[in-house]
């Protein structure tokens, strides 16, 4: 059994999500716990990605394609963890504030934080304050991410901030900023709860907050 | 007189074939894999000048691009507002000048940054217009303590009150483009004299690379060029992340960006004077971060200047940028390596080049007359070796005969001041010297230039008439 855990993270190291599903599902079929193949399997791969990387051995498209293999993995688990009643790492609304198309810095991000387990509602770009409201709204994260490049757009986010609090939605959601411009500072004028620098700093941050 | 504009182009990475190369590759780009294009008046001017259309891919044939080498113009005037600071972009010469929009900035003997105001920019362009190596001002800072609307205009208006050197920026919107275009026809008098000799341009950063077009750049890019105002396109990847990885495969797709804007600048009006904007970042593949400090950005500029230069287009580039947080040992060996490939290479509009440090986020007055050091030295490099029977100094060479020296004889006198290059600041004293001097860094050392240049320096502002009635029109500070 442990053979069949070790295999998943090694999966998930190299990054294979074709294999990683269908060790998963066979894993299951054996009657492996869906919290065991999470922790002994998928966590235990990100682990050592995790190790590898602030190690500086690991680059990041190789983290990515281990983020999207433990992706692969928890499209299976989710619904049985969530049947079982078992906590979920946190939901987490994401997107280029509004008048920016620049998504690369947003999809590290996004797929760094898959990575990590956090169920991602990915808005895209351009994304205007009514569109973050409504998508809380909806979707009750723990957790909301905006990514700006421009200097002319940054001022954004603190539109949705202002946004956030009008619809009476502010105090439910963490809120976190990042992108070339932007900076700890900033965040802590417009109101935000935290900023990362980079997609990796942003993981950390992020399960500190939902925390 | 202009401005000089030495010659660059000694260094060329790529060979001739190589430069063909690349460009059937990005042809190939254009015509097989197109671009994204939401923006409807962009897509129909690409439809209607031939392209193929299907839903929002355009893709460009030979053809068109053919097309479009043949309309825009190889020589370009950007205007000082004094005559003797005009820039001529054209083939190889090479002019070096601030940029980079950073939102902080880092005080004189300071280890944390502050955000940026408009006196931070008043300050930072007066200096600018002080040091003699720097050729134009690409507005280097945007302040954070003006309301969003009025930081264009502003921008420009504070530039012009402190430098008569040429001034191109961001534009921000079409309304802050449509208010920048009328106080600029304002200072000129009529639109068809800003046009002749326009001391104001833009910067279009209209693409998203790969290959996807900013529908609100792409508003102010149309509107900017319908006005027959010069325009520099900007395209800024990042090997790794949002360009292949490979320096040619970036090469490749910036090139075929680039292409693909001057194709689209010289339908919305035929003649447009347009500088091809190569800027090859590099994502540190370790952080995901952007690289501007790196060799392989001037490795890649220096090849996107062969680019342009086969198009006979000017182009806008990049160099002395660096990754580093102060204005230290790294900063100082980043910029000279970026700076020196990129003029070597005969980049004809480098900004980036004076007063920024941390990549685009950060302003540093030291930085900008440290970076006046380096630019000097980028200068003599390209002054080259100068052969002539007199600098031969066969004569010298006779009258002073062995065993004897060259500091009496008239030859040395003669040529000493403009054959070597004398830096302003950088410590080329005796260690005693420099001890009794209290062994100060020249970081240091350039913090009292900077003080001492912001007393001194009085820049000639605008006219008080036409001054008072812009301040009529539009909200200023400053």
């Amino acid at each position: 059994m442990s053979d069949m855990m070790q295999a998943i993270a090694e999966n998930i190291y190299q990054g294979d999500d074709t294999q990683v599903a269908a060790l998963v599902r066979k894993a299951l079929a054996q009657d492996t716990t869906p919290e065991q193949v999470l922790a002994q399997g998928l966590i235990a791969g990100m682990d050592q990605v995790g190790r590898d990387f602030k190690a500086g051995d690991l680059f990041v498209p190789e983290v990515l394609v281990a983020a999207r293999a433990m992706s692969a993995g928890m499209l299976i688990l989710r619904p049985l963890l969530a049947e079982r009643g078992a906590p979920s790492v946190g939901k987490y609304v994401i997107g280029t504030v509004r008048g920016d198309l620049h998504d690369i810095g947003k999809n590290l991000v996004r797929m760094m934080l898959e990575g990590a387990g956090f169920e991602i509602v990915d808005l895209g770009t351009d994304v205007p304050p009514a569109a973050f409201v409504d998508a809380v709204r909806t979707h009750r994260p723990s957790l909301v991410g905006m990514s700006a490049l421009l200097t002319t757009t940054m001022t954004q986010m603190k539109a949705t901030i202002d946004a956030l609090e009008e619809a009476g939605l502010r105090d439910t959601v963490k809120v976190m900023i990042g992108g070339a411009p932007v900076t700890a500072d900033y965040a802590q004028r417009i109101g935000a709860d935290a900023y990362a620098p980079d997609a990796a700093t942003a993981v950390d941050v992020a399960r500190e907050l939902a925390a | 007189m202009a401005r000089p504009g030495l010659e660059g182009g000694s260094y060329s990475p790529l060979s001739d074939d190589q430069v063909e190369e690349i460009h059937q590759a990005s042809l190939e780009v254009l015509e097989t894999t197109g671009l994204g294009v939401e923006h409807v008046r962009a897509r129909e001017l690409f439809e209607q000048g031939g392209a193929r259309v299907l839903g929002d891919r355009v893709f460009i044939g030979r053809q068109m691009v053919a097309e479009a080498l043949r309309r825009h113009p190889t020589r370009v005037l950007l205007a000082g507002r004094d005559v003797a600071q005009d820039v001529w972009l054209e083939g190889k010469r090479v002019y070096m000048g601030t940029g980079g929009s950073p939102t902080t900035v880092l005080d004189v003997g300071a280890d944390t940054v502050r955000p940026a105001g408009i006196r931070d920019l008043a300050d930072l362009v007066r200096l600018a217009d002080a040091l003699e190596h720097c050729d134009f001002v690409v507005i280097p800072m945007h302040p954070t303590d003006l309301p969003e609307h009025l930081v264009p205009i502003n921008r420009f208006f504070t530039c012009l009150q402190n430098t008569t050197k040429h001034v191109m920026g961001g534009l921000g919107s079409v309304e802050g483009a449509l208010q920048v275009i009328e106080m600029g026809i304002e200072v000129a008098g009529s639109l068809a004299a800003l046009q002749q000799r326009p001391f104001l341009s833009a910067i279009t950063s209209w693409m998203v690379s790969p290959l996807h077009l900013d529908t609100a750049v792409t508003d102010i890019l149309v509107t900017w060029c319908e006005h027959g105002l010069p325009v520099a396109l900007s395209s800024a990847p990042m090997a790794g992340s949002t360009s292949p990885v490979t320096l040619a495969g970036t090469l490749v797709q910036l090139n075929a960006e680039q292409l693909s804007g001057i194709v689209l600048t010289q339908l919305i009006r035929p003649g447009t004077p347009v500088l091809a904007g190569y800027i090859p970042g590099v994502a540190d593949m370790r952080t995901g971060r952007y690289l501007g400090g790196s060799a392989e950005f001037g490795i890649m500029q220096a090849a996107a200047a062969q680019m342009a230069h086969h198009y006979r287009v000017p182009i806008y580039c990049s160099g002395g940028m660096t990754d580093s947080k102060l204005p230290d040992v790294q900063a100082g060996y980043e910029k000279m390596a970026t700076l020196l490939l990129a003029a070597m290479a005969g980049g004809n509009y480098i900004h980036h080049a004076f007063g920024m440090i941390t990549n685009m986020n950060t302003a540093s007055l030291e930085a900008a007359v440290l970076d006046n050091e380096i630019a000097g030295t980028v200068l003599r490099v390209l002054r080259g070796v100068l052969v002539t029977p007199d600098s031969l100094a066969l004569d010298a060479i006779q009258r002073v005969g062995p065993a004897g020296h060259y500091m009496l004889d008239r030859h040395t006198r003669q040529h000493m001041r403009s054959e070597l290059y004398y830096p302003r600041i950088s410590d080329r004293a005796d260690r005693s010297l420099w001890e009794a001097g209290g062994r100060r860094d020249l970081r240091s050392v350039a913090g009292d230039h900077v003080r001492q240049l912001l007393q001194t320096h009085q820049p000639v502002g605008l006219p008080a008439e036409v001054d008072r009635s812009l301040r009529a029109r539009f909200q200023l500070y400053g």
